[in-house]
């Protein structure tokens, strides 16, 4: 009997070997793999920090920077554009005003006709007047040639005035090419910002949860890991059992063996009822680990 | 282009049809410039295809000569490319915009 029991002790005592150290070993890979995934955290969070710290910033700061610039830059076109209207609208007037001179120099034109009219009609009048009016032909052709001179005038006037409105054709030209963007690429360009500033957000979110998952299955793990503390207990209450239960049958031997005349029932009732108490007094408290710790007993 | 001005109320509505781009200049100074007696000015964008910086520069003229004599400048119905040009230029802060 004692060897029987010696023997079930023995390999409860080999069970119990067996899981510490698979325990030993699974835990300690589980350990390695915590520090593992807490080093991988601390590195990504790290790598961003260095971002921020070298002003290249964390890609989602990089694409929202660019998205500031892109808008400032489209504030710069249309203000751009407004001023150049704006520039186009004066040139207008300008070129309206510059009309006006062309009617001066129309106007002077014919003020040097109606003059060079009244300078024929004076030289028809001095021939008239024969040699009293010799002098007054003087004044005539005087007054012919400042009527000539006025022409030679209003014709240098319209051409500085044409000379003119051709460099207002020109600004007008170049205030047209300033004013006018297509806002095509900046829509296109704005999207794609936008487009890559939601990825990227949604990749980040990703990897949070990727670790968070990680890091608690992990936990987890390591939790779980406490069942050695579990099948040790079952095992040394199994054993204590084992222990119980063969005091019990030595001491059913010693009553059989105690001969044909001996009180046998007090004794065998004891024994009964010890074999009844064993179970009850061995129970374990937790029979499996969703029950949270171990507790001893 | 064309335009199509049009008094509706107090507002004057400015119709803008086609490429709405510099070419449309002369005729949309115009159609505000000479409206002495509307504060108020309606840009409607619904048969507009496209618009550029130059009509962006326009309205922002336009928006200048109405708060000179105390009015509003809302532009309605757009849709597509011009909502989206005026969307990126930050419109909304300076009209009232309707869709």
């Amino acid at each position: 009997m004692k060897a029987t029991t010696g023997h079930i002790k023995h390999d409860l005592e080999r069970a119990r070997t067996v899981t510490r150290d698979a325990t030993a070993r699974i835990d300690r890979s589980f350990r390695a793999l915590q520090e593992a995934t807490a080093a991988q955290r601390d590195a990504l969070h790290e790598v961003s920090q260095a971002f921020h710290k070298e002003n290249a910033t964390a890609a989602i700061g990089f694409a929202s920077q660019s998205e500031a610039l892109l808008r400032q830059f489209v504030d710069e076109i249309v203000r751009v554009s407004r001023d150049s209207m704006r520039m186009i609208e004066q040139l207008a007037e300008l070129s309206g005003k510059v009309d006006g001179i062309t009617e001066c120099a129309d106007a002077i034109d014919g003020l040097a006709r109606e003059t060079r009219f009244i300078a024929f009609n004076a030289r028809i009048e001095t021939h008239r007047a024969g040699d009293a009016g010799r002098t007054f032909k003087v004044v005539a052709d005087e007054v012919k040639r400042l009527a000539n001179a006025s022409s030679t005038l209003s014709n240098q006037i319209r051409t500085s005035v044409s000379a003119c409105q051709t460099d207002l054709t020109s600004a007008r030209k170049t205030s047209t090419g300033l004013a006018s963007h297509d806002m095509s690429r900046a829509i296109d360009s704005h999207r794609g910002l936008i487009a890559a500033i939601g990825k990227l957000d949604s990749v980040n979110q990703d990897l949070d949860k990727m670790l968070e998952t990680v890091a608690t299955n992990v936990a987890e793990a390591v939790r779980a890991l406490q069942f050695e503390d579990m099948v040790t207990q079952i095992l040394n209450a199994t054993a204590t059992r084992v222990d119980r239960l063969g005091e019990l049958a030595v001491q059913a031997v010693h009553i059989v063996e105690r001969g044909q005349n001996g009180d046998r029932i007090g004794p065998m009732q004891e024994v009964i009822q010890g074999l009844s108490g064993l179970g009850a007094r061995l129970a374990v408290q937790h029979e499996s680990m969703d029950q949270g710790s171990v507790e001893l007993f | 282009m064309s335009l199509e001005c049009e008094k509706q109320g107090e507002s004057m509505v400015i119709k803008v049809k086609g490429r709405f781009d510099f070419s449309c200049h002369s005729a949309f100074r115009e159609a505000y410039a000479t409206a002495r007696e509307s504060a108020d000015f309606v840009v409607d964008m619904g048969d507009a295809s496209y618009m550029d910086s130059a009509a962006l520069g326009m309205l922002l003229l336009l928006r200048e000569h109405a708060s000179q004599n105390g009015g509003r400048v809302t532009i309605t119905n757009c849709r597509g490319q011009t909502y989206e040009v005026l969307q990126i230029a930050n419109f909304h802060r300076l009209f009232k915009i309707q869709q």
